[in-house]
């Protein structure tokens, strides 16, 4: 029996084409009430005074908190500088001031209005280079040095006050690099690059439901990325020992790296302490869209030094990400996002500084590609400018530059199961890079566009499983990994299948429940199948390890000499000596005996110890689980007159390692494909002068619909396996990779359809037709 | 005020009463216990509350519970069950069309009267069946894919 | 909360009764498509629900002479490929099938979307291009009003409290020398357009315009005649004159003054009803000379 590899269909399926599995916004409790939020209507003011009592007289509301019901603490990733209801100030259009909870969503909708808060607007700062200055016009936490920290920031001779991040690296002699270039004929480059604000925007909206019991410990159902980080969170939140916080995770209606952290579900609990009722929070859309962190935008300053032959040896950037009022899910990107500048490529030189700031937006999140995916935008784009300059074919130019197996990169990174090439050509084949694109008749215009992309899995980081082995030789995995859409559970019950050689229906999940399922760390950072996958694996082999011992001395044999396989424990080359499984468990059981074993339990914890980098200089040891590697292609039509850009072509080639199961890593390619081509051309968080989101809805924050997407013959899904030494059976993650090289595929192509570049994603028609008009009036308007 | 509304569900008849600005939506996942029919936008562009009224597909959180007195009404939970899937079902899910499942319910309901209408439908027609239902995860590929495919068997 | 009562007339002059009694609170719901969501949201909070899903004689189609009448329960779906039965509606069929999508299509009212009002609404760029009117019932009798009267800004018509709409009327042209045609943009599939643009044109006999309405969608509060452009091709030969429907489309963009909203700003807007000016009179001058 061999199921791993295969194109298992998904284990959750049944439930969710027939409608029975159940999401967080589905959850209904006896006596459950409901809960709204009062949210800030400014972008940055003084709470001079709540005053609820209105609210607390209309029938039917059962409980309205502000700060003052909560314990005052802060709360974040690293930086704790958020606290749950905004206590003194709000920083944020949207940020949470109250909250009610009542016997219908509409009544506490209604009872949120008659909350009065009485504000002194502050002036709010939305630019991120005026943020970033020594002397700022606007500060917006003032206590920032007194908030509790757990990562070293770049030292600095003065901190400028909105800075919450700074990483350096310092590699090579970059000085030198530039001379070289300049003395040698060579190539200097240098460009402004910025990504746009971007959010999951999942089909389920957040949500939670939180449920007291008499001995005040908090249920909490949340379809979030990882029960742990969320029970952490609401220990924290509400001063409550971790043991009293149990977190199950239902289905999740997608997550993308936007259900880290259970906010809302903390102060439903909060509620729902006061009120003594079961609590249920489900956002509306356009708080989901407008107050829940995004994928906030970075400018790239890029300036590289190439040799006349294109070879890249030095590289310069200086990045600002445009951080929101709190540092948030985002507080790693600046460092996480220079993980690409080397990225493929060897670099004799790279030289980084990398910030984050705050301002008085959206709080910055994660989202699929975590800082990847934003700084391929530059680079990609970066590297298609230095073909054309070079004169020569930009698959060829990033052939010459990269790595080789086993050479470390400018950030110290060892170069392993490094399939960046084979990504490469097989993508470049698919698109057939050989052939232009044909012409079409004006004012429509066809080109093809390349890029490549990484993507890490973050360490240190850690996955326990266990496996539990039934009487009927089925087996039990209890997880706490969590199956947002991409497959997990479908890969691990794979794995076990496989580990104890039995059929895909005699495994059980027992999905994420605190109460039940051992530490995960986090359904992100494309970690499931990797980390969960090996610590699935490791509970299998722990569990046959107890079976095999009791089994021995009845097959008389030492237990290193049996295997256990399809229920059956047998004596290694003579299968014939074989006993049951359940013969362990049952049938001295019937006798009035002690069975041979009570309970098979395999408890397995993966661990990956990798340490952060030194700040200064961006250097150490391995930072990192793995390297992710993909490329992919596309051919854009475009239209020069209404800057219509379709996506006529698009292919994905990503390494997996092994496919765990390739129908879904085919899921990964063209999903993500999707989510890529909205990123790169549609989707735009917009914002009003006060700082208000204008296109808070479904309709108007342009998630692609099906027509966006290519037609079927035109989507292609590539498959590369180079094995990592780590991966269970040789696998790494697919989650993000898959979105990490798509807007500079897509921006190239649209170069090479008519020429022009658009600096600032996404690359919307009236940006096509402005820098087209641009061109034109510079006289290049040929075509 | 609230009404009385009867309709039928899956071929079973229902009594709930209803408040005149409850949506349809509401009355099948609130007054019925129907949670397979989702809400996810509340602007109307999402397409995960789809169900068929008469066969005709509907965005639930788009009509009033009351428009659909004495109207028969479809949701996921009638097309097919876990011992007999509907053709459409099963193709969703052996072509890979279903990730975290919560359009799902409203994609499979549009491809029923996509091929109730037109049992022979073309990429093209799909596309157009399927504009009203928004994927984050991005199924489209895959659900074209399912739903060709069981156009292709009907017509064997 | 909201206390809202629902009636269900079974007559026009019913409707009309009940929507006179109760004045402003009261809102006409058809499909409910505009309104459902507007209820949900709270964004509005009528008294009276005056449903008019069982009044008879609201959903005929009928063509006469003069022109083509539509009862006003008549469904988008039923609309689409009306151009075949219908062919002075073709322009409609330009649109109609790219209105939204089949769930809102299917139930989705022409009296709906007409009230609905919404700038960039499509049917009532290309019925406004039509010279098409409405008929408003109340209890005084019945008016009819032209379309570009009718829909007098953003979400606004002129329609007076107890009046209903029961009846579009789309006035018949000569098919061998006038025709019409629309042309929009959508960023996405579904949505609203950033810019409608709808053209009629009849022609002489010698290729020379006799007449042209261009109606600009989504660049003003109602749908807005492009009078400049319109009056440039009155009187000038226009077949196989690429040169004048160019100016058209230029003199179009010259006068509009849309607000930046945000699926665009104003300049591209701008340069969109220039281009989408020229297209949807090329089509239209190609169906009257075809």
């Amino acid at each position: 029996m061999n199921v791993v590899g295969t194109s298992t269909k998904r284990i959750d399926g049944i439930e969710k084409v027939t409608g029975s599995a159940e999401f967080t916004t589905d959850i209904v409790l006896p006596r459950m009430i409901h809960a709204k939020l009062k949210r800030s209507p400014f972008a940055h003011a003084k709470i001079l005074r709540i005053d609820t009592s209105k609210a607390e007289q209309m029938p039917g509301v059962r409980a309205v908190i502000t700060a003052a019901d909560l314990p005052d603490i802060r709360l974040g990733i690293l930086t704790l500088d958020e606290h749950l209801l905004a206590h003194d100030k709000t920083r944020l259009v949207g940020e949470p001031v109250a909250a009610v909870a009542a016997d219908t969503p509409e009544i506490a909708r209604a009872a949120c209005e008659q909350i009065e808060v009485e504000y002194e607007e502050l002036p709010p700062l939305f630019d991120p280079e005026e943020a970033i200055k020594l002397d700022p016009p606007v500060v917006l936490h003032e206590e920032y040095e007194e908030y509790e920290k757990l990562l070293e920031l770049a030292e600095m001779d003065e901190r400028p006050p909105n800075l919450w991040q700074a990483y350096r690296i310092r590699h090579g002699d970059i000085d030198a690099a530039f001379k070289k270039a300049e003395d040698e004929g060579g190539h200097i480059i240098e460009n402004r690059y910025s990504t746009g604000y971007v959010h999951t925007a999942c089909m389920e909206p957040h949500g939670a439901v939180a449920q007291w019991s008499s001995d005040g410990a908090l249920t909490l159902w949340a379809g979030g990325q990882s029960p742990y980080i969320a029970r952490d969170g609401l220990s924290k939140a509400l001063d409550l020992p971790p043991s009293k916080v149990r977190v199950i995770v239902p289905f999740v209606g997608g997550a993308f790296g936007g259900k880290l952290t259970v906010k809302e579900g903390a102060i439903a609990a909060a509620l729902a302490r006061k009120a003594g009722r079961p609590v249920k929070i489900i956002l509306t859309r356009a708080e989901d869209l407008s107050a829940t962190a995004a994928r906030t935008p970075f400018i790239f300053d890029v300036k590289d030094a190439v040799t006349k032959d294109g070879i890249l040896i030095g590289r310069k950037v200086t990045s600002i990400l445009w951080g929101g009022g709190y540092s948030g899910e985002g507080i790693l990107k600046p460092i996480f996002s220079t993980h690409l500048y080397p990225g493929s490529y060897r670099l004799a030189a790279l030289w980084v500084d990398s910030y984050g700031v705050y301002t008085n937006r959206v709080s910055g999140g994660a989202l699929r590609g975590y800082g990847c995916a934003e700084s391929a935008w530059a680079v990609e784009t970066q590297m298609d400018i230095i073909a054309r300059m070079c004169d020569i074919d930009a698959v060829q130019l990033r052939i010459n530059n990269l790595l080789n197996e086993g050479e470390r990169t400018a950030i110290t990174m060892p170069a392993h199961a490094f399939s960046a090439h084979e990504c490469l050509t097989k993508c470049a084949d698919a698109i057939e890079w050989e052939t232009p694109s044909e012409s079409l008749e004006s004012p429509w215009y066809r080109g093809k566009g390349i890029a490549l992309g990484n993507k890490y899995s973050f360490a240190p980081t850690a996955s326990s499983t266990e496996l539990k082995v039934h009487e009927d030789a089925s087996c039990e995995l209890r997880t706490s990994a969590v199956d947002l859409g991409q497959g997990a559970y479908t890969i691990l019950t794979q794995i076990v299948a496989d580990e104890f050689g039995i059929e895909i229906d005699q495994v059980k999940l027992i999905t994420p429940d605190t109460a039940i399922t051992p530490f995960d760390h986090v359904a992100g950072s494309s970690r499931q199948t990797f980390h969960t996958g090996n610590a699935t694996r490791m509970a299998c082999d722990d569990a046959k390890r107890q079976i095999r011992e009791v089994a021995a001395p009845k097959l008389e044999v030492h237990p290193d000499d049996l295997d256990v396989s399809g229920g059956n424990i047998f004596v290694k080359g003579s299968p014939e000596k074989s006993i049951k499984i359940e013969d362990l468990f049952v049938v001295e059981m019937l006798a009035g005996k002690r069975p041979a074993v009570d309970e098979v339990i395999g408890k397995a914890t993966w661990e990956v110890t990798a340490s952060p980098h030194d700040p200064n200089t961006g250097q150490g040891e391995e930072p990192m689980a793995y390297m992710g590697h993909g490329a992919q292609a596309a051919e854009v039509e475009v239209n020069v007159e209404t800057g219509r850009v379709r996506v006529r072509k698009f292919v994905s080639a990503i390494d997996v390692g092994k496919a765990m199961n390739p129908q879904g890593v085919e899921m990964q390619n063209y999903g993500g494909g999707c989510m890529g081509i909205g990123i790169a051309l549609h989707e735009d968080m917009c914002f009003d002068a006060s700082g208000q989101m204008t296109n808070a809805s479904l309709m108007d924050y342009k998630i692609p619909s099906i027509v966006e997407m290519p037609l079927n013959e035109y989507m292609e899904s590539i498959i590369v396996e180079v094995p990592h030494q780590h991966g269970p059976y040789g696998a790494k993650g697919a989650g993000e990779i898959v979105v990490v090289p798509t807007s500079p595929a897509i921006g190239n192509a649209i170069y090479d359809a008519i020429g022009v570049r658009i600096w600032d994603q996404p690359l919307t028609p009236e940006k096509v037709v402005k820098a087209w008009k641009e061109k034109k009036a510079s006289g290049n308007g040929s075509g | 005020m609230k009404y009385p509304l009867s309709l039928t569900v899956n071929d079973e008849n229902y009594d709930i009463l209803v408040e005149p600005y409850h949506t349809l939506m509401e009355a099948i996942r609130d007054g019925i216990g129907l949670t397979g029919t989702k809400c996810a936008c509340e602007d109307g562009r999402c397409g995960t509350c789809t169900v068929l009224i008469d066969g005709q597909i509907v965005k639930s959180c788009l009509m009033l519970g009351l428009q659909a007195k004495g109207k028969s009404v479809l949701t996921i939970e009638g097309m097919g069950s876990p011992d007999a899937l509907h053709p459409l079902q099963a193709a969703f899910l052996e072509h890979g069309a279903v990730q975290c499942g919560y359009c799902t319910p409203g994609m499979l309901l549009t491809a029923q009267q996509l091929l109730d209408e037109n049992p022979n439908p073309t990429e093209e027609d799909i596309r157009s069946a399927f504009v009203g239902n928004l994927c984050r995860c991005g199924v489209y590929t895959h659900a074209t894919e399912a739903v060709l495919s069981v156009a292709g068997e009907k017509e064997k | 909360m909201i206390d809202c009562q629902y009636l269900e007339p079974i007559t026009v002059s019913e409707a009309c009764t009940l929507l006179a009694e109760h004045g402003d609170g009261a809102k006409v719901v058809a499909g409910g498509q505009s309104m459902a969501i507007l209820l949900r949201n709270g964004l509005i909070q009528p008294s009276h629900l005056i449903s008019i899903q069982h009044v008879p004689g609201l959903e005929d189609i009928t063509a006469s002479d003069g022109g083509v009448k539509i009862g006003a329960r008549v469904t988008l779906d039923r609309l689409s490929g009306i151009g075949e039965t219908h062919p002075t509606l073709r322009a409609l069929d330009d649109v109609i099938s790219e209105v939204a999508d089949q769930q809102i299509r299917n139930f989705a009212t022409l009296g709906g979307a007409i009230c609905e009002a919404h700038p960039a609404s499509d049917i009532n760029v290309v019925l406004s291009a039509l010279h098409a009117t409405v008929k408003l019932a109340s209890a005084d009798g019945e008016r009819v009003v032209p379309m570009c009267d009718f829909v007098s800004g953003a979400f606004t018509t002129s329609a007076q409290p107890g009046e209903l709409l029961t009846e579009v009327a789309v006035p018949s042209f000569d098919l061998t020398s006038a025709a019409a045609a629309h042309r929009r943009f959508v960023l996405r599939a579904g949505d609203y357009p950033v810019v409608g643009v709808g053209a009629f044109v009849s022609l002489d006999g010698s290729g020379g315009c006799q007449d042209a309405r261009i109606v600009v969608g989504n660049c003003s509060g109602a749908p807005a005649h492009a009078q400049e452009a319109e009056a440039r091709l009155k009187g000038h030969s226009i077949v196989g004159n690429s040169e004048v429907l160019d100016e058209a489309g230029e003199l179009a963009a010259a006068h509009v003054a849309p607000s930046s909203d945000p699926m665009a700003p104003s300049e591209y807007k701008i340069d969109l009803v220039n281009v989408l000016t020229k297209e949807a009179l090329a089509e239209a001058v190609a169906r009257a000379t075809g």
